[in-house]
């Protein structure tokens, strides 16, 4: 009798410990990122992140929906990293907290990470749009350079550009070749 | 060194298919007729690439295979850090894929400052336009 409850509470142990759930919508509108534990532990049965960036927040942060394509491809991501690996894989992107923060920031052609300088990253007309629709499905060609920052050992730095001779939209871009991930979208 | 473009796009027939697809995928930013001048040059997938000035900036130099263009002028800048003093024929550049013929900071530092470069991280961008300026002005 001692011995079984021993495993049952063994098991209840293990079950308390390890379960925890990331989830990350993506709506037209809207990203609502959530993660929770397991309600068995108290220290982390609240919720411990819950935030949405709401409509308005978009529309200061993002001129048009296409910009939101970026969001999406993080948030995607981000959602996969999440269910493969638990809460703790969120560091796996160029954004590299995967807080929607540093997402934001991106988009509002904000300093990013230890680079203080401000790059463009939203689209100022239709044939900037279309570069950069491009480089978010994959054209362009990659730069072969070997990047030294140790966080981001083993991307490629890719250049696409589109228009017509000396008036031309140029979008650099980052590639994971291991996973196809494309990020840090900016003009030139 | 000046080079001056004879082909915008890499020949299918001529070339490996890792060249055609690096190439073709997105429009060069070359002239064909143009002539440009060498700020460094670079070996990747086994094919001499030159580094110039494309047609869209002048803030940072673009690699384009060497087969698209023909020398015009061998001398080399006397600003590059190597023993060759001039270049006629792609085949006298003998290095190693990843390696770069230009000033010593490039040289040297590689693709960290190429990448800087393009991050436009002050400090190199500052070393880039005065040797940029200096090699043009030749």
């Amino acid at each position: 009798m001692k011995l079984l409850l021993k495993i049952l509470f063994f098991l209840l142990a293990i079950f308390c410990t390890n379960i925890s759930e990331a989830k990350i919508f993506v709506l037209d509108d809207r990203i609502s990122e959530t993660v929770f534990s397991n309600a068995f532990n108290s220290e982390n049965s609240k919720v411990v992140l819950q935030r949405e960036l709401s409509g308005s927040d978009f529309t200061n942060t993002c001129k048009s929906e296409r910009d939101l394509v970026d969001y999406r491809n993080l948030a995607i991501s981000s959602k996969a990293d999440a269910a493969e690996e638990g809460v703790h894989s969120f560091g796996s992107l160029k954004n590299m907290s995967g807080s929607l923060d540093d997402a934001a920031a991106l988009a509002r052609n904000q300093p990013y990470g230890p680079n203080t300088n401000i790059f463009r990253r939203l689209p100022n007309s239709a044939q900037d749009a279309q570069a950069l629709t491009e480089a978010q499905a994959g054209m362009g060609r990659n730069l072969n350079i070997k990047l030294g920052d140790p966080t981001y050992q083993g991307w490629e730095k890719w250049h696409h550009s589109v228009g017509p001779k000396g008036s031309k939209s140029v979008v650099h871009y980052l590639r994971n070749p291991q996973t196809g991930f494309l990020t840090d979208f900016k003009f030139k | 060194m000046k080079v001056k473009c004879v082909a915008d796009k890499v020949s299918i027939e001529k070339n490996n298919k890792a060249l055609v697809d690096w190439a073709n995928n997105s429009e060069l930013e070359i002239t064909i007729g143009k002539t440009y001048i060498v700020i460094a040059i670079s070996k990747y997938l086994n094919f001499i690439f030159y580094y110039i000035l494309g047609d869209e900036s002048d803030l940072y130099p673009l690699a384009f295979p060497a087969e698209l263009f023909l020398i015009t002028e061998s001398k080399i800048s006397k600003y590059w850090e190597t023993d060759l003093t001039k270049i006629e024929f792609i085949e006298d550049i003998n290095i190693k894929n990843g390696d770069v013929v230009s000033f010593k900071e490039w040289k040297f530092k590689g693709d960290i400052f190429y990448e800087n470069l393009m991050e436009e991280v002050p400090e190199f961008t500052l070393i880039f336009n005065n040797y940029r300026d200096k090699i043009l002005s030749e």
